[in-house]
């Protein structure tokens, strides 16, 4: 700690009594901004359940549980605000950094409401500008800046590294051109994902509508005259939140239940450990299969839920991997010794220690999610024929294939541009993140 | 360890990885799915299901049934296959798995000639020009998605070619069927077949040109994976110590490479060609019914569209089996050319 810095807090603590006003105003307003969070998380869960129970008409259920998870998170990020409301009438110096950031992500999720969030936004952000008035900045900021510098330069360190690779930097580029594709679908579409006309069938690209005002083919139409171009596009949305979706759950399974194998090893430990070897006896793609089949519905969200069954047990293996090493540490140790609790040291010592080859993995899961999920819609276990789904356009195009390649070439090249870009991101960040392989 | 000792341990491990594989497939199949659907169709008249479930013992409680179906599999019952006219679904593997078995063999022959030699030229030209192509070509085979590239494939070599009237490779089924009808097999690999048993020459070759095309196309992942498996084992070795010795010696790199450091990097190497299998059986299933080869794989896809439960459920066992025995047998490899895993 620099000298400035304990000078600071010699200042504060000797004329801590002018400004203990000021922190108590802080803290109020930090627990206002709870309860409200509180109230907002609370109105919005029980009125989409409400919505849901009372049933609902088609296609709205993709808001509904969006809106629902949004209220969850800011539910718990008010309850954690609540704890540092607490923590900062004590003035825990712990609490400050804390309430910056929480804060900070509380106006964030509220923004991606939308409407009435943004007022509350704002609400949220007046803790943040107090935070920052000279006389409370003084109390905790010198020792936040020292605590936040090294990471800084870690993270522009690797930032710089990124930028240096090209080959990163090209799949970065890819993945967030499909991403914001895939967002920005409803205005930079054509046609809709299953709008036809029946007169256009199996059209060469850029070739005009035979109907009069329809917009022209820009990349052709396919068997049943759908557009491809468009219906790319749509299904953009579709495999982007299947894999995505895949990889996040798996990697939330597969982190807890590796964690606490590795943690408590032991009968724990074992019995993970064979059912995972159960697992990795089957090929992906073959258990799927079985799984979606077991489950009787040939549906996207089956193929989701046997894609999640098949993926967790690798995250599994390699979180286990990794705590096995790290628990015998000595800041576990340390954090042991002054009495933190198991799931403390965990979550906040452990896992965020191990954390690397997972981000690795899961970036390049992506992709591989991507070709199994196409796959089994190719085969046949996906969506209904009809459906804006890229393996499953060229599971029917095929049967066109000797008078209209444009339909299997464009959905195919979408699946192989993605999984590449997530390949590239994955293993130069492999390279990046190494810490023995970085300073060299 | 001894390596007898290491060999019996690594068996022992493998046998509840086996019945876990028997209990997955029973769980799967015989608790989510409904067994005497089955046994059941659409003119099944609903009085006699009562009996059907009886005749099969999905009456029994769960752990009677589960060691029916344990006995069943043990005495090669596994099931019927309602979409393949009511056969037993082991007579029918046994009757199509060697044409898998032939594609996924000729794959691999493909994987292991390119794919070694195109993983030494990249390490060996590390940054260089070869070495990012190679690199490309590699991370292009791991993010193909298998059955467009059969597709496109198939699109150049076959439609294209013959549309222009030039001689082109066809485009599926394994041998000529206009030309040689109906055939015997003996062995049920076609190029043994027809070159022992038959001793035509012709039909030989005309196999091997079938082969070829969905050969490449499966084991193009295969070949991906062994050349970037091939490059970071080399890359490594080649730091050792015991090379910059053999090249101080005055050793010509030829030399230094493929006597000394080849030995050691292949040792990864031979581990993922053993992991490939897997791949090359789930691939072997998007490949087979694009180039209508007539394997698991296909039969495999047709059951799913007619619900045949028994069919998959073979399916995916054999395919488990095939893959821990192919772990089983790289462990015990491995085991043998690197003495320090014995020990550790």
């Amino acid at each position: 700690m620099s000298s400035e810095s304990i000078q600071a807090m010699a200042e504060g603590s000797n004329d801590m009594e002018g400004r203990g006003t000021q922190f108590q105003i802080l803290a109020l307003i930090q627990l206002i901004v709870s309860m409200m969070g509180f109230m907002f998380g609370g109105t919005v869960v029980l009125g989409s359940l409400a919505v849901m129970m009372g049933g609902l008409e088609a296609g709205s259920w993709l808001f509904l549980t969006a809106w629902f998870v949004q209220s969850i998170i800011i539910l718990i990020l008010s309850y954690m605000l609540l704890r540092i409301g607490i923590a900062l009438l004590n003035r825990d110096m712990w609490a400050f950094s804390a309430a910056l950031y929480l804060n900070l992500l509380l106006v964030l999720v509220f923004l991606t409401i939308g409407g009435a969030g943004t007022i509350f936004a704002t609400a949220a952000i007046v803790p943040v500008v107090v935070l920052f008035l000279p006389d409370v900045k003084k109390y905790w900021y010198p020792s936040f800046y020292e605590d936040t510098v090294p990471r800084i330069k870690e993270l522009r360190h690797a930032l710089y590294l990124i930028r240096k690779s090209p080959l990163v930097v090209a799949g970065i580029v890819i993945l967030v051109c499909f991403v914001a594709i895939a967002l920005l679908a409803p205005f930079i579409t054509t046609y809709g994902p299953e709008q036809r006309i029946w007169a256009d069938s199996n059209l060469p690209p850029g070739s005009p509508s035979s109907v009069e005002g329809m917009p022209d083919h820009i990349w052709g139409t396919d068997d049943s005259g759908g557009d491809i171009y468009s219906r790319l596009i749509w299904a953009a949305q579709v495999d982007l939140r299947i894999s995505l979706s895949v990889v996040i759950v798996a990697v939330m399974i597969g982190t807890f239940i590796g964690a606490v194998a590795g943690y408590y090893g032991g009968k724990i430990d074992e019995l993970v450990m064979r059912v995972t070897d159960v697992f990795f006896a089957f090929p992906g793609l073959i258990l799927c299969m079985a799984i979606v089949m077991a489950l009787g519905e040939k549906s996207l969200d089956t193929i989701s839920i046997a894609l999640m069954v098949v993926w967790w047990p690798t995250y599994a293996r390699l979180v286990r991997g990794q705590v096995l090493a790290e628990r015998e540490k000595l800041y576990v140790e340390a954090a042991r010794s002054i009495g933190a609790s198991d799931g403390r040291i965990l979550l906040f010592h452990i896992i965020p220690n191990t954390i690397q080859p997972l981000i690795v993995q899961s970036t390049m899961d992506v992709g591989s999610v991507l070709l199994t999920a196409a796959g089994l819609a190719f085969i046949g276990f996906g969506p209904p024929a009809g459906a804006a789904e890229w393996g499953l356009m060229i599971a029917i195009a095929q049967l066109y294939f000797s008078m209209n390649q444009y339909a299997i070439f464009f959905p195919g090249m979408a699946i192989l541009l993605t999984a590449l870009a997530s390949n590239l991101v994955g293993d130069g960040l492999r390279d990046i993140l190494d810490p023995k392989l970085r300073r060299r | 360890m001894k390596l007898r000792d290491f060999i019996l341990r690594r068996l022992i491990l493998a046998i509840p990885v086996v019945f876990g594989v028997m209990t997955m497939t029973w769980f799967l199949s015989y608790i989510i799915g409904n067994p005497v659907a089955m046994y059941i169709n659409t003119n099944t008249p609903a009085s006699a299901i009562p009996a059907i479930r009886r005749a099969h013992g999905f009456d029994e409680p769960l752990y009677v049934q589960y060691f029916l179906y344990l006995s069943g599999l043990f005495q090669g019952d596994w099931g019927i296959s309602t979409s393949t006219s009511f056969r037993p679904v082991t007579e029918i593997i046994l009757l199509k798995f060697p044409a898998t078995i032939e594609l996924s063999m000729i794959a691999m022959i493909f994987a292991i000639v390119l794919g070694i030699p195109l993983g030494i030229l990249s390490a060996t030209h590390k940054d260089q020009k070869i070495d990012h192509i190679m690199r490309i070509f590699a991370l292009a085979g791991v993010s193909m998605p298998i059955f467009w590239f059969a597709l496109m494939l198939k699109h150049v070599l076959y439609f294209q070619l013959a549309i222009a009237g030039l001689p082109h490779l066809p485009g599926g089924e394994r041998y000529t069927l206009i030309r040689y009808l109906s055939f015997k097999y003996t062995t049920g690999f076609l190029l043994i077949d027809s070159l022992f048993f038959y001793g035509d020459f012709t039909l030989f070759v005309d196999a091997l040109l079938h082969l070829a095309m969905p050969g490449f196309c499966l084991g193009y992942l295969t070949i991906a994976i062994i050349t970037r498996m091939m490059r970071s084992s080399m890359l490594e070795v080649l730091r050792e110590d015991y090379i910059t010795l053999a090249r101080s010696k005055g050793l010509t790199e030829r030399v230094v490479i493929y006597r000394h450091a080849l030995r050691n990097a292949m040792i990864p190497t031979v581990t993922v060609i053993g992991l490939a299998f897997g791949s090359l059986i789930t691939g072997a299933v998007l490949t087979e019914t694009i180039f209508n080869w007539p394997g698991l794989g296909k039969w495999a896809v047709r059951a799913i569209f007619s619900s045949d439960l028994a069919a998959i459920n073979g399916f995916t066992l054999l395919v488990a089996f095939i893959f821990v025995t192919a772990n089983l047998v790289v462990d015990l490899i491995y085991g043998v050319l690197d003495p320090r895993i014995r020990f550790g």
